[in-house]
């Protein structure tokens, strides 16, 4: 193994997380992210408004490893083992040099914890009718929560990030529009389970997934990655391109690992893929196309480690390890394990 | 994955501008000056923004973005979810007050706004994806006499295609660049994103006050949440985006910004004001909006400041009953009234309605026509009648 586990890795970070956004934020810190107070805030409204609910998220989501161990940040880690791996110039971990790039990091945890926030809500025509399994929170509270998040990660990177000059803009840029991309990809999504529309092959239910949240997630993990290691160009397209399909077939394989097991996994899993029917007309939620998430994530895991190669034997030993990590096997063996 | 984005250029279709669709009554509280400089704009300005809508909502701009990987099944879905909710509140709206206005600073500059068509299309493409996400924290049924998004295509669906479309200026800004530069177009992202979220903060407190179940609050909080909701997809917002591509310099962009602040903040405290008593005194279709759905204004705060306990108490029992009643409503805005609110909220709105043409003044890197059409601009924001 290339130093340290993910799950290090994720716990270095949730310490960065809290210092970047403490868990009672004070008028410092509002004048740091926001403005200095032109009449004054009302401190105690932003903590139970924002910050309180964005924690609760924060400490009741994580990705379950197996059905047991809880790995929160998985997305901010997988980032902080490729920085290491890429960056560092020998085997010692030099957990600052990349823990220096927290800005970066916050924000893809906060992209998905925003996502996370509005899974379990329904699609109703009203806010009485939307509120899902949402009990804490007054739904107008939730989504502001929500859209604040996403909104703070854009911003934090064009205001903090660690880079500098032409590569800080460029991923700035590229994660506002990820924004744009993963808003379109979940309106179609959601639309589209409403009414139940069909995907032609596998190869559409594909390009569906790469508009979901983690190949887009796991693209941007991967250009911090390159930019902090700078990376020359094409080596950066391999490894964003090989970020996306890590991120596709993630995905699958906790369709197949967790379905329906939406405590487990932190995520209502039957939710986007009613609307996913292939050919044939049997629906995924039903269980029988099974054998579709896992030979499009078994292609996707292929493509990924194909292009992790390509930067080099670094790169691909994490990608590896994510894999074993996360137990994202998307071997019959793991089907059958979890079928029985 | 495109590596590299190819700049395309937004082409407005003149023939589809815009004076059929919408009232123009208003522009008789408009100067002859000003309401000539919108009208001269209004047709770009409209075509400008439907084009560049029609343009992003199209399957093969997906293509483009997403390196071919589109679903051919999302093409039964796109317009009818992706684009015509949101199509809908564009031309339901009909004023493009906020494109006109980045067409104004852009012109005081001698910068051709017709060579920068995304920077006049976002701005108004921003307020109106703001505008259907203030329906689904305000559960709007309706929005300009239509129904409200939430109310065509749910709830998620909604939100999600609102902030898609909100972030949607970060995509047209790298690829519809037009003649603004690489550096332009970064500080545009920059402030914009930035916007973005401070907005957030800002209607935090507007949605959490109400939630929380007291009203002792002080006025500067209410003043404050102002400063980062309302006045930024309003004025602050389009006064930055056209002052940053009309290439002003950073310490202009920051003067543009405290207009738009400062306007922002005025028209806030009036169109409070107006939602409980409007200047002709009638209480149309829907009245007092605001106490139905128990917000926690500037006029509220300085009641339960002001008024007696009891008086105070029965206000607050309104305000949390949520509802339509006119006898209810009338006596909430008695109360209101009766112990000096309106006339104190009237003196704080006059006080930024002051600080907003000091402001205009002070701009004097500014040809004398343009600083005398921003001062008209601000008199019809804060002199409209409802």
């Amino acid at each position: 193994m290339h130093g340290q586990s993910l799950t290090t890795w994720a716990a270095r970070f949730g310490q960065r997380f809290e210092q970047r956004i403490p868990r009672r934020i004070d008028e410092a810190w509002l004048t740091r992210f926001v403005d200095a107070p032109r009449f004054g805030w009302d401190m105690a409204g932003l903590q139970v408004g924002f910050i309180d609910p964005l924690y609760r998220f924060v400490d009741a989501h994580g990705t379950t490893v197996g059905g047991q161990a809880c790995l929160r940040h998985v997305r901010p880690a997988f980032a902080c083992k490729l920085i290491d791996a890429l960056s560092s110039r020998d085997e010692a971990v030099d957990a600052e040099a990349v823990l220096r790039f927290d800005a970066e990091l916050t924000a893809l945890e906060l992209h998905a914890l925003s996502s996370m926030m509005l899974d379990h809500l329904d699609n109703g025509r009203n806010l009485a009718t939307s509120q899902g399994a949402e009990r804490q929170l007054a739904l107008p509270v939730l989504i502001t929560v929500a859209y604040s998040a996403r909104q703070l990660a854009a911003s934090m990177l064009w205001r903090e990030s660690a880079l500098v000059g032409k590569r800080a803009r460029a991923l700035a840029q590229r994660f506002s529009r990820l924004l744009f991309l993963q808003g379109i990809g979940h309106t179609l999504d959601l639309a589209g389970g409403e009414r139940i529309l069909e995907h032609g092959d596998e190869q559409a239910l594909e390009d569906h997934l790469r508009w979901y949240l983690s190949p887009l997630d796991f693209e941007i993990a991967c250009e911090l990655a390159a930019a902090a290691a700078d990376l020359p160009a094409d080596a950066a397209q391999a490894l964003i391109g090989a970020g996306a399909d890590l991120g596709i077939a993630w995905q699958c394989a906790r369709r197949v690992q967790f379905r329906g097991d939406s405590q487990a996994s932190g995520q209502r899993l039957d939710q986007p893929v009613r609307w996913s029917r292939l050919a044939g007309g049997t629906s995924l939620c039903e269980g029988a196309p099974r054998e579709a998430w896992l030979s499009i994530g078994a292609r996707a895991k292929e493509r990924a480690l194909a292009g992790a190669r390509k930067v080099g034997p670094r790169a691909e030993e994490v990608f590896e390890e994510f894999f074993t990590e996360t137990r994202t096997d998307l071997s019959a063996r793991i089907d059958m394990e979890v079928s029985a | 994955m495109s590596a590299v984005i190819t700049p395309i250029a937004i082409t407005p279709n003149q023939d589809t501008a815009a004076r059929d669709t919408f009232s123009d009554s208003f522009l008789t509280d408009m100067s002859p000056e000003l309401s000539t400089a919108y009208l001269e704009t209004l047709g770009f300005c409209k075509s400008t923004v439907l084009a560049t809508v029609e343009q992003i909502g199209s399957l093969s701009f997906l293509r483009e973005v997403r390196g071919g990987h589109v679903p051919q099944e999302w093409e039964s879905l796109l317009d009818d979810v992706w684009v015509r909710p949101f199509r809908s509140y564009l031309e339901r709206s009909g004023k493009m007050l906020r494109p006109f206005l980045v067409c104004l600073c852009m012109k005081a500059y001698g910068r051709d706004p017709e060579r920068s068509p995304v920077a006049v299309a976002l701005a108004e493409m921003i307020h109106s994806a703001s505008l259907l996400l203030d329906d689904i924290v305000d559960d709007s049924e309706l929005r300009r006499g239509g129904p409200s998004g939430h109310t065509q295509v749910g709830i998620r669906v909604s939100g999600t295609l609102a902030s898609a479309w909100l972030n949607a200026g970060f995509e047209m800004l790298q690829r519809m660049p037009g003649a603004l530069s690489e550096d332009e177009v970064a500080r545009l992202m920059r402030e914009i994103s930035w916007e973005h979220w401070v907005t957030g903060i800002g209607t935090t407190i507007d949605v959490v006050w109400p939630t929380l179940g007291h009203f002792d609050h002080a006025p500067h909080e209410y003043l404050q949440s102002v400063v980062h909701r309302s006045t930024s997809y309003t004025y602050r917002l389009p006064l930055k985006i056209g002052a940053i591509a009309a290439g002003a310099s950073e310490e202009e962009c920051a003067k543009f910004a405290a207009l738009g602040e400062e306007l922002g903040i005025s028209f806030q405290l009036i169109d409070d004001i107006l939602n409980l008593k409007p200047a002709d005194g009638h209480w149309g279709k829907t009245v007092a909006e605001d106490i139905t759905e128990g917000k926690i204004t500037l006029l509220v705060l300085l009641a339960m400041q002001r008024a007696r306990p009891e008086a105070a108490q029965r206000l607050a029992y309104i305000l949390q009953a949520r509802t339509r009643d006119r006898e209810l409503l009338s006596e909430a805005v008695s109360i209101m009234d009766s112990c000096g609110a309106f006339e104190a909220a009237r003196r704080i709105a006059h006080e930024h309605v002051e600080r907003t043409h000091r402001i205009v003044e002070e701009m004097h890197f500014l040809p004398d026509r343009y600083r005398r059409l921003l001062a008209d601009f601000v008199n019809y924001v804060v002199n409209r009648s409802r």
